[in-house]
């Protein structure tokens, strides 16, 4: 039995490293391990791949990413941009806290990291650059303030814990608001600082008129939250069907409104998310096998049994827990991290008294914090190609930002009420 | 883009995949529709707007492989660089053929036993095998993609070392 774990371990870590695709990875660990445990039928992995698909709750995950196509083809960005540069374009590092408010703004529409980042950032860098600041800087805010996609909901990483861990998706949209802002604060907070020591200044203050206008012009995409969250909160709507109205209304928005598609961006923007959607689902297919034959081979005791022995004290051992899905999230694909792990360590947390939704959010956090870091940061890739920096330059000066936010991910941790407060 | 994967046979799972999501936003904006504002719900759009999804996803993944869009992890062929990459991106390629074949076969007897069993869809009440069928056309069309990779490494049109865009 225990040999069974190991070579599916090993077989996973041998083809992860071959650089299969994360998902068929994941299955040929399965396979490895249907064949070798000699216990499982084959028909195991095929049923599992269809039944993990076949739930409401994931259909959230394409509505997203399509809504996030829409905008990210429209003008919503720059709308909210300026937004951003009338509130807090005035304080000492004023194009930082533009780009970090922005990303906030703009996780509220989108569910991903990295799209935050092309978005933001592809027009903060180039104007930031622009106005005297360093390139690495800006490139740094830029990438790590993208991480604030997936915290501030819609995310798709939370929708894919939730139907891991079985908890509603509702309800960690909500509990992801506060950690999200909270984020968003301690990175303006480190841009801060680090402005000051450069020197870099702040624009002009905008005026209360100023202000309005460019509400007025942004509205278009700040109803976006209003809908999602709104219809969730105040429990008219389940997430896919937030995410389906969200879809329907960027169209309408973009399409009719602003008249900024055509027909042969509407076909792009169902093409790339059939794409994403297929890169995400097969690795959630797969990884929900895994969990299962894991679950089947009683991993997760052994698991809580190895940890408690370490010590029952919950201020060492979720530090511990922490250390380590930061390493996990290093190299290894967020989602990937989050449907392994979850069946593994939600049972440990549990034990320590830790709320389900709480811990979805820490996971969340600690995972966006491996989109930053060398050799699996999607951000990190996505801010070098729209900066024109190398991936060791940028790794680097993403450091000080890295740092605020294990920081606020301990605060985060170990203060509950900033993710359950609002539920 | 190549002259041929303008054809149509080239861009069907392309077709398939998106037009799946389509017609499945459709379904469940329509439900919303009906349910809030009508005060009306069908109960088959859900279960074929998930199935749509279910086989979005499995052709979808072909279509990713040809686009070169899944995910992966990429140290190793970048660490090792030049002369490393080729044999390990053609490894990598086979396992997943492998994978594949293999994924297409197992599901292939599931879609048997299902033919024989004659399980219907709880509110669709149509053959259970048809949604279980996305796997294997799914996985197979994918093994073909990969080995049509594979040919691209071997004659050179494809460069082996991963692009930095995700």
């Amino acid at each position: 039995m225990e040999f069974t774990i190991i070579i599916i371990f090993a077989s996973l870590a041998f083809f992860l490293l071959l650089s299969v695709p994360i998902g068929i990875a994941i299955g040929l660990c399965v396979a490895v391990g249907i064949v070798f445990g000699d216990i499982l039928p084959p028909a195991f992995l095929v049923q599992k791949m269809i039944t993990s698909l076949d739930v409401f709750p994931l259909m959230a995950v394409p509505f997203f990413i399509m809504a996030g196509e829409i905008m990210q083809k429209g003008s919503m960005a720059q709308r909210l941009l300026k937004v951003s540069h009338s509130f807090v374009g005035h304080v000492t590092g004023g194009m930082a806290h533009i780009s970090v408010l922005t990303s906030m703004f703009y996780g509220a529409l989108s569910g991903s990291s990295p799209a935050t980042v092309a978005a933001v950032g592809g027009i903060m860098v180039p104007s930031m650059v622009k106005e005297g600041y360093s390139r690495r800087f800006a490139a740094a805010v830029n990438t790590s303030a993208g991480c604030l996609g997936v915290m501030i909901p819609p995310s798709v990483p939370l929708i894919i814990y939730g139907t891991t861990a079985g908890v509603s998706v509702g309800d960690l949209f909500i509990a992801g608001v506060g950690p999200g802002i909270f984020v968003g604060i301690c990175l303006m907070i480190c841009s801060y600082v680090i402005s000051r020591r450069h020197g870099y200044g702040g624009g002009k203050k905008a005026t209360f008129i100023e202000k309005m206008s460019a509400l007025k012009e942004a509205l278009v995409a700040l109803m976006v939250p209003l809908i999602v969250l709104g219809g969730i909160y105040g429990g008219l709507t389940t997430p896919t069907e937030a995410g389906v109205i969200a879809v329907v209304y960027a169209f309408i928005a973009e399409g009719l409104v602003l008249r900024t598609l055509d027909w042969y961006k509407v076909w792009d923007i169902f093409r790339n998310t059939a794409i994403t959607t297929a890169s995400i689902f097969i690795v959630v297919a797969t990884a929900t096998a895994l969990g299962q034959i894991l679950l089947f081979y009683n991993v997760p005791d052994m698991l809580v049994e190895i940890l408690v022995g370490i010590s029952d004290n919950k201020y060492v051992l979720i530090p511990i827990i922490l250390v380590f899905l930061l390493i996990m999230g290093t190299f290894m694909d967020a989602l990937a991290n989050i449907l392994i792990l979850t069946p593994l360590l939600l049972p440990v947390m549990k034990h320590l008294g830790m709320d389900p939704i709480h811990f979805g959010i820490v996971m969340i956090v600690a995972a966006s914090m491996g989109f930053l870091t060398p050799p699996v940061g999607v951000n990190l890739f996505v801010g070098c190609s729209i900066s024109n920096l190398s991936i060791e330059r940028l790794s680097v000066a993403v450091l000080p930002f890295l740092f605020t936010m294990c920081v606020a991910l301990l605060a985060i941790t170990f203060i509950p009420a900033l993710s359950l407060g609002l539920l | 883009m190549s002259q041929n994967s303008k054809s149509l046979l080239a861009r069907v799972e392309e077709i398939f995949a998106a037009s799946s999501l389509l017609v499945m936003t459709i379904l469940i904006a329509v439900q919303v529709f009906s349910r809030y504002v009508l005060q009306y719900s069908f109960e088959w759009s859900e279960e074929l707007a998930r199935y749509l999804f279910i086989w979005a996803v499995y052709v979808g993944c072909s279509y990713a492989t040809k686009q070169d869009k899944h995910l992966e992890v990429t140290i190793f062929r970048t660490i090792a660089g030049g002369r490393f990459a080729k044999p390990v991106t053609l490894l990598s390629y086979v396992c997943t053929t492998v994978f594949c074949f293999t994924c297409a076969w197992w599901g292939m007897e599931m879609v048997q036993f299902l033919m024989t069993t004659g399980q219907k869809t709880p509110a669709l009440e149509i053959k259970m095998y048809w949604v279980f069928l996305s796997l294997p056309v799914g996985m197979f069309l994918m093994g073909l993609r990969t080995i049509e990779r594979i040919i691209g490494v071997l004659t050179g049109k494809i460069d082996p070392v991963p692009s930095a865009e995700v």
